[in-house]
């Protein structure tokens, strides 16, 4: 795939972020950095995004368009800082009626240590510790 | 410190983007545009007083402790969130929903309005983390 997206390190650097769809389950590497994923094609297939390791800089965002849900998953697990919680092992766009047009974005802290979570969408999201 | 990423302008534009966490009351600078700041290691409440409005500013303010953020306008009543533009402040202050709130305020093109988005991954599908306004 191009790494246009993964050269430039962000999603704002470049006009158009780079964007993948995937269709089964995916171990998002590093070399991913900056990319938006999304489940086009999935239909109501679900699919678990796995984050790679842990290191500064890393940023993924992820887009429901089918009507499957999507896991985003820490390979580590317990260093994800979402809802009440700092060390949460998943967040997931799983909820009926609210997959399509779901988005959720995953950005290492400054240190390296926790992925920090959040979303650009009024769809219900659900945390697992 | 670091002024990186007010000179990229905007968290995307820096690969890190520039993390600051504050465990005391913070009046945030210009100087501090693209900045996200955290609670990381407070023991109380903080509250965050944003700068005069300007063309420009954004700003993002992320709760890892679990201790009220608070983000407030200088001027006051020029916060544009959820149905009204006439905000003074905006607060993660409601229990077991204060870690994981994500707030993202940025100055409207005029320089007149701070526009105000909920980032938060919460269980509550129209809040996330419950913001309360003032």
């Amino acid at each position: 795939m191009s790494t246009t997206g993964a050269t430039l390190g962000s999603f704002m650097a470049s006009p158009i972020p780079l964007a993948v769809s995937k269709t089964a389950n995916y171990v998002v590497t590093a070399a991913d950095n900056g990319t938006v994923f999304d489940n086009s094609g999935a239909s109501t297939t679900a699919i678990v995004f796995t984050l790679p390791t842990l290191a500064a800089g890393l940023f993924y965002e992820f887009q429901g368009i089918d009507n499957g849900s999507i896991t985003i998953a820490s390979a580590l697990g317990s260093d994800m800082v979402t809802f009440n919680d700092v060390g949460a092992n998943s967040i997931a766009s799983s909820t009926s009626s609210e997959k399509i047009g779901s988005r959720l974005f995953v950005r290492s802290n400054a240190a390296g240590t926790k992925w920090y979570c959040g979303r650009r969408s009024s769809t219900t999201v659900t945390v697992a510790t | 410190m670091a002024t990186t990423g007010a000179t990229l302008g905007s968290f995307g534009d820096s690969p890190i983007p520039l993390e600051v966490a504050q465990t005391a009351n913070y009046q945030v600078l210009v100087t501090d545009n693209g900045t996200l700041f955290t609670n990381t290691g407070a023991g109380a409440a903080v509250v965050f007083t944003l700068p005069a409005l300007a063309a420009g500013l954004v700003f993002e303010f992320l709760v890892t402790a679990a201790q009220s953020v608070t983000i407030a306008s200088t001027a006051g009543t020029d916060m544009v969130f959820q149905g009204n533009a006439g905000r003074s402040s905006l607060a993660f202050s409601t229990a077991s929903e204060k870690i994981g709130g994500r707030l993202r305020v940025q100055a409207n093109a005029a320089g007149t309005k701070w526009l105000c988005s909920n980032l938060s991954a919460g269980a509550n599908a129209a809040s996330g983390n419950r913001v309360t306004a003032a």
